[in-house]
């Protein structure tokens, strides 16, 4: 990698890394996403400081080009990764439906058993 | 025989004080009443608190009137109605016709009973382009259910106690109610009648019926065939299985 490109992917991840760190502070991440997100972001300065070794794993694959094994990498990490979150998000929305459906009729019960009490107080 | 007629309101403010006294004035069914309200932005809710009936309130909108059945079945579930008839709120379902949709119930003769406006094909028939799909839609769930089905899209339907308490507590999933509903349904084992019925046209209100729903509404279609069809032994088994 030329100087300036490496510059360029360091700054990329630690400004990457120190978002996470950010984050985890406001503990914004459960822990599954938190691990997720700290295994990429020392991935990605991996890259930088193991530029041989992803070289090697390249040339194994017969791929001339390094730089395409993380293009391929990590376009194949996010498809995944957007499959994961579509899973999720449709069970948290089933999950929100049976919620709404609960609080509703709960909401009801809740205000038909307290009506009764407030006409007393009221007179 | 417990039944509960269930009203879905969103934003009917034009037309639920209408649909409420049709069901007092023409039902000739014995049946509690309660309105499954969307939340509604409109004062749609406040008309059907001053008409002093059994209302329920949905804390946010579930994006669709499926959210509003899913309630209704629970409900039902709960406190132990051996039937539930749903009407839509915006008066296109005559309440007359309820007795048309328990009967097959009645007779143990149905699970689910369905409203179709294409049987007899009097009253509103509904555009042209949907009704060409609703065609196509029918005869496709038809043929791969074996039951036959002319109304997908009908809301006018009573449930009983079985298929209440299937969608209610077993089959814990959203649903979109007309194509996946009924396949799940059919899979489920539940049997699906059809009676004719008269529909109206809407006359107030916003249709769920739009220009993004006409194109969502044919690919989420096929999408939840072929979903439902490899979903098909699970179903099964879920509809055998004890507890949820
Ligand atoms: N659009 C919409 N309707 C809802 C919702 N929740 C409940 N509903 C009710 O669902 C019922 C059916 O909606 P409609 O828009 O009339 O659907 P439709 O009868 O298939 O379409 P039309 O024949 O054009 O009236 C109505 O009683 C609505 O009040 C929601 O979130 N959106
Ligand atoms: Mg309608």
């Amino acid at each position: 990698m030329p100087t300036n490109a490496k510059i360029m992917a360091a700054g990329c991840a630690v400004a990457f890394f120190l978002t996470f760190l950010f984050l985890i502070r406001r503990r914004s991440l459960k822990p599954f996403y938190a691990a997720l997100w700290l295994g990429i972001s020392l991935v990605m300065m991996s890259l930088i400081v193991f530029e041989k070794f992803y070289k090697h794993i390249a040339d194994l694959l017969q791929i001339r080009d390094a730089s395409f094994l993380v293009f391929i990498g990590s376009n194949v990490f996010l498809l995944i990764y957007v499959l994961h979150l579509s899973v999720k998000l449709s069970e948290i929305s089933d999950r929100v439906q049976e919620l709404i459906s609960h609080v509703a009729i709960l909401d009801r019960r809740l205000e038909l058993s307290l009506e009764p009490k407030r006409h007393p107080d009221e007179n | 025989m417990r039944i509960v007629t269930v009203i879905s309101n969103y934003n009917e403010q034009g037309a639920i004080e209408a649909t409420i006294r049709d069901f007092r004035e023409n039902a000739t069914i014995v049946s509690d009443l309660i309105v499954i309200d969307n939340c509604s932005t409109d004062a749609s809710l406040e008309l059907v608190k001053k008409a002093g009936v059994n209302y329920l309130r949905h804390p946010v909108n579930t994006g669709g009137s499926a959210g509003v059945i899913k309630t209704a079945l629970l409900y039902a579930d709960m406190f132990g109605y051996d039937v539930y008839c749903h009407m839509d709120g915006d008066n296109q379902h005559n309440a007359a016709e309820l007795a048309k949709l328990v009967q097959p119930i009645a007779a143990g003769e149905a699970d689910i009973v369905i409203g179709s406006r294409f049987i007899k094909r009097e009253g509103f028939q509904s555009l042209p382009v949907r009704r060409v799909g609703i065609f196509i839609f029918s005869r496709l769930v038809s043929a791969l259910t074996g039951q036959k089905i002319t109304d997908l899209t009908s809301g006018f339907r009573a449930y009983n106690k079985r298929a209440i308490h299937f969608f209610a507590r077993k089959f814990k999933h959203e649903f979109e109610a007309c194509v996946q509903m009924l396949m799940v349904a059919a899979y489920a084992g539940l049997r699906i009648r059809e009676v004719p019925v008269i529909m109206n046209p809407r006359l107030t209100g916003r249709s769920e019926f739009n220009l993004v729903n006409s194109i969502k509404f044919p690919i989420f279609g096929l999408v939840s065939i072929a979903g439902t069809m490899l979903q098909r032994n699970t179903i099964k088994a879920l509809s055998h299985a004890d507890q949820c």
